[in-house]
């Protein structure tokens, strides 16, 4: 009977599936993790089990199997041929980070070429740059699958573009034009319609990843359900290419909502509230209608025609009737509040407003762009104690938009004066939040991530195991 | 080890917590000897935890005695990763089961991890909002169970996994720290290793407390039983359904043989006599409810659906679903034992694989039966064993 087990896993890993969607590994499938995976993904897994627990003291001798493969060994490393690299492929990507590596050369990551500052704080000191220029299109199309398979040097613009011809998108959006899907993911800079349609990291299937070992692991599979091993593709959502080249990446495709309309509501502030509290509180409200929302936005400065200093946006998409029932019910919440001044807008895009102000807030030396995180329900208390002596401040560049769903805050800062940021800072990270600036390059002075995790231990021998000299990315995020 | 280092170790850990948070006797282990999957494992001891400081004090105590420590939820896991294959402790979750927090405004909730999906999902729907992972085995598998799995359930198709819902983590590590790692925030400046633990079958970190995100429950829903001449058929209405772009919350697909076992104990009405059949339900406001079904319907007709019927109140619902839940109670009846083999193919592959699935069981002359997720992928045919006496046996 374990035979037929086995055979009917092997057919699922012959389809490019799981050998389990729910059940777990443990005992019963740890001898079937071969079928899966390589002995350089199964080497990962291991690494990641030793850097939580090198002494096997929890639950031994479950998940991988009894007998790990040894992984080929490495060819010698060639010489390094030039101080820029734009690879075709992830085995090409390996053997140039292995030559560079074995020279002693420091490496940087870039996404699109010359916007090195798009998503990838800039380490000048690097000694080669490994450029994702030329992993691009699209390898995979599943209509069927809802999933693409696409290089990580693909502008994430021209992906859309392309999905869009098929009635479809992927749930992402990075505000600047020049952005890869994979600097994107490895980013882990999420627009507002992650709250309807998943982060990034509930987006991301599978991705291929040259580590900086120089061994290629292919992480996670196109399907849906997959719990064989741990969860690699997650860990590399957000490491900001420090822990390997993402060459490829498998993402969910959504088929593009038959609707999209938004309220946005002039709001002036009242006789218990300034304008910004008032906004706030109202978002806040409006967290409990959220079904179809794609984005429930405040923003400052952005509502062109309306005298009122904010605006609250509530966007949605997917079903007409969903769609205009929500609207109508969050209508109704405003009216009830005395909004008066509050229009319907067809197709306009919540992400888009977003990604608006954030772009326009990124786009200069002279200001750097930062971000708020505290858990949603906390976001009066951040704005209250930051409102008056900063948010409000002619220093502070309108507009800046607060993701209310996400608990995110945007804004921007006169990079002169980043000093300031250390107690807006502290109050986000009492709230149980954090406060960075994703896109600067970092200095002696100013440490852009300001946010010590608990988990850095873990984080800094992780990275280590696979980048013992620290060459690859150094400089582009905490470890 | 030895007999006597094992009496040495359990005198020893009956230090570490009171008396009523040890078990020993060995009588009393035999509960732990197994999950609800296959292989067998007799642990040392097992200790009851009721804090996260408990937690700390076994596992310092575990890493200087050089004793495996396996946590468990209820176990009801079905890959054998509660048990205690080569002896040492169990750590059991169940009196640590408080909510510690539960923010209606930005819609979290913080949890012990001996909690249940049931408990969860009654003390959240009761203030409009929804945890939507739901595991079969919902009224006793235990939250710290469902991280350490990832697991999911019929919902998971539109709503997604454990993982999707858990942004995070207390954790003790093995060196006896404990690390919070995310939080009720959002996209923290650290390595995802909230993802790294979820899904980790308690190999990495003993998970002692965790905030889930929520989401609005779902104003209203409406359910439909449709059944085909085949699998493949029923396959292509699904494939179909998503092509339109419609998200069901659910669908569900059985086969015939799995119908009429159930039907022959649960008397569901199901459509016996049809080679497959789907449960599609569908979510959202009720204006949205009758369209959406309406445009299924259409689906249906043209991929030559048999039958089709629509529940009308919520009676007509449960009886529905009453077949599909009544699994495990009637499969019980057909054989002493089965085997399920959950694996995932991407959903278009399903139809083929299927076919293929029940060659290969034909030739290992073992019957098979078959009810799945069909929305993801995820099958899971239920290979009955005719004599548990046979090596590998898993009871219902
Ligand atoms: C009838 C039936 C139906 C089922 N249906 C489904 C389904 O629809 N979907 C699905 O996904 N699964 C299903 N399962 C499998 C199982 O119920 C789930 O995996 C469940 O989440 C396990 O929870 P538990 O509390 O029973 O965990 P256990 O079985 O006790 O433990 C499972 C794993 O979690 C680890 N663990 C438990 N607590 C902790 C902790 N605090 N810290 C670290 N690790 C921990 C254990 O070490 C073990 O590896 C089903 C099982 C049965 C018997």
């Amino acid at each position: 009977m374990i035979d037929a087990g086995r055979l009917i896993v092997e057919r699922c890993v012959a389809e490019d599936g799981s050998i389990t969607g729910e059940h777990g590994v443990g005992i019963e499938k740890r001898e079937f993790m071969p079928l899966m995976y390589s002995a350089d993904e199964l080497q990962a897994m291991q690494d990641i089990k030793e850097v939580f627990d090198p002494a096997y003291l929890f639950n031994p001798h479950k998940i991988l199997p009894t007998r790990m493969p040894t992984p080929e060994p490495l060819p010698e490393p060639g010489a390094p041929l030039t101080s820029t690299f734009a690879p075709v492929h992830a085995a090409e990507a390996a053997e140039a980070i292995r030559a560079w590596v074995a020279a002693g050369k420091s490496i940087r990551v870039a996404g699109a070429s010359t916007k090195s500052r798009v998503l990838t704080p800039s380490n000048p000191q690097a000694d080669a740059l490994l450029l994702t220029a030329n992993l691009k299109g699209i390898s995979t199309l599943a209509r069927d699958d809802l999933y693409v398979t696409v290089g990580a040097g693909t502008p994430l613009n021209d992906l859309q573009e392309e999905l869009a011809q098929h009635q479809m998108f992927v749930p992402l959006v990075a505000p600047w034009a020049a952005a890869t899907v994979g600097g994107t993911v490895a980013s882990n800079f999420n627009a507002p319609l992650r709250i309807r349609y998943g982060a990034i990291r509930d987006n991301l299937l599978s991705t291929t990843v040259a580590l900086p070992n120089g061994r290629v692991i292919r992480a996670g599979r196109p399907v849906v359900k997959n719990v064989a091993g741990y969860d690699l593709p997650r860990l590399f959502v957000g490491s900001h290419g420090t822990l390997g080249l993402l060459t490829d990446v498998t993402l969910k495709l959504a088929p593009l909502p038959r609707m999209r309309a938004s309220l946005i509501a002039g709001i002036d502030n009242d006789h218990d509230h300034t304008a910004s509290d008032r906004a706030l509180r109202l978002g806040l409200e409006l967290q409990r209608l959220r079904l179809v929302c794609s984005a429930l936005l405040v923003c400052k400065g952005t509502y062109v025609g309306s005298e009122a200093p904010y605006a609250l946006v509530y966007a949605v998409e997917g079903l007409p009737e969903d769609a205009n029932e929500e609207l109508a019910q969050v209508q109704r919440v405003l009216e009830v509040h005395g909004v008066e001044e509050i229009d319907r807008l067809e197709e306009m895009d919540g992400s888009g407003v977003w990604a608006n102000i954030v772009r326009n807030s990124g786009s200069t030396d002279a200001t750097t762009l930062f971000r708020i995180g505290v858990p949603p329900g906390e976001l009066l208390n951040m704005h209250a104690s930051i409102a008056s002596t900063f948010l409000e401040l002619s220093q502070v560049p309108k507009p800046f938009v607060f993701d209310i769903a996400s608990g995110l805050l945007y804004f921007h800062v006169p990079t002169d004066s980043l000093a300031e940021i250390e107690r807006v800072r502290a109050k986000a990270l009492a709230l149980g939040g954090y406060g960075c600036a994703p896109l600067h390059a970092g200095s002696t002075t100013f440490d852009p991530w300001g946010y010590q995790s608990e988990g850095m231990d873990l984080m800094l021998i992780l990275k280590a195991r696979w980048d013992g000299t620290g060459l690859f990315n150094p400089g582009a995020f905490v470890v | 080890m030895t007999t006597l280092d094992k009496d040495a170790m359990r005198r020893s850990l009956a230090g570490v917590l009171p008396a009523n948070q040890i078990v020993t006797d060995p009588i009393s282990l035999i509960t732990y000897n197994r999950d609800a999957g296959l292989d067998p494992g007799m642990p040392d001891g097992v200790a009851i935890p009721t804090s996260t400081e408990d937690v700390v004090r076994l596992v310092q105590w575990a890493s200087k005695a050089q004793v495996p420590l396996v946590a468990r939820g209820a176990g009801t896991g079905l890959s054998g990763g509660a048990v205690a294959e080569h002896g040492g402790v169990i750590v059991q979750f169940s009196r640590m089961q408080h909510i510690l927090a539960f923010d209606q405004r930005g819609g979290s909730l913080m949890v012990q991890p001996g909690i249940t999906n049931q408990q969860i999902d009654s003390a959240v729907k009761a203030h409009g909002w929804y945890y939507p992972p739901d595991p079969s085995s919902g009224r006793a598998a235990s939250l710290g169970g469902n991280i350490a799995e990832n697991s999911g359930g019929p919902h998971c198709f539109k709503y997604g996994v454990t993982t999707n819902y858990v942004t995070g983590l207390q954790a003790v590590l093995a060196t006896g720290k404990v690390v919070h790692v995310g939080g009720r925030a959002l996209d923290y400046p650290e390595y995802d290793l909230v993802a790294l633990l979820t899904g980790s079958e308690g190999t990495l970190a003993i998970i002692t407390e965790a905030s889930l995100r929520l989401i609005r429950n779902p104003p209203a829903v409406k359910t439909a039983l449709a059944s085909f001449n085949s699998v493949e058929a029923a396959s292509q209405a699904v494939s179909r359904i998503i092509a339109a772009g419609l998200v069901p919350a659910t669908m569900e697909m059985m086969d015939q043989r799995f119908m009429r076992v159930i039907e022959d104990y649960a008397h569901a009405g199901l459509p016996i006599n049809a080679g497959a059949a789907l449960i599609i339900e569908v979510d959202g406001y009720p204006a949205s409810l009758d369209p959406q079904m309406a445009e299924i319907e259409v689906i249906l007709r043209e991929t030559n659906a048999i039958e089709q019927r629509f529940a009308k109140d919520e009676e007509e619902r449960a009886r529905i679903w009453l077949g599909r839940k009544s699994a495990a109670g009637a499969m019980a009846r057909l054989a002493p034992a089965y085997y399920l083999v959950d694996g995932t193919v991407p959903r278009s592959k399903l139809a083929a694989v299927l076919s293929d699935v029940s060659a290969i069981c034909d030739n290992h002359e073992l019957r098979v039966v078959y009810v799945f997720h069909a929305g993801d992928g995820n099958l899971h045919p239920l290979i009955l064993i005719e004599d548990p006496k046979t090596k590998n046996w898993c009871s219902v």
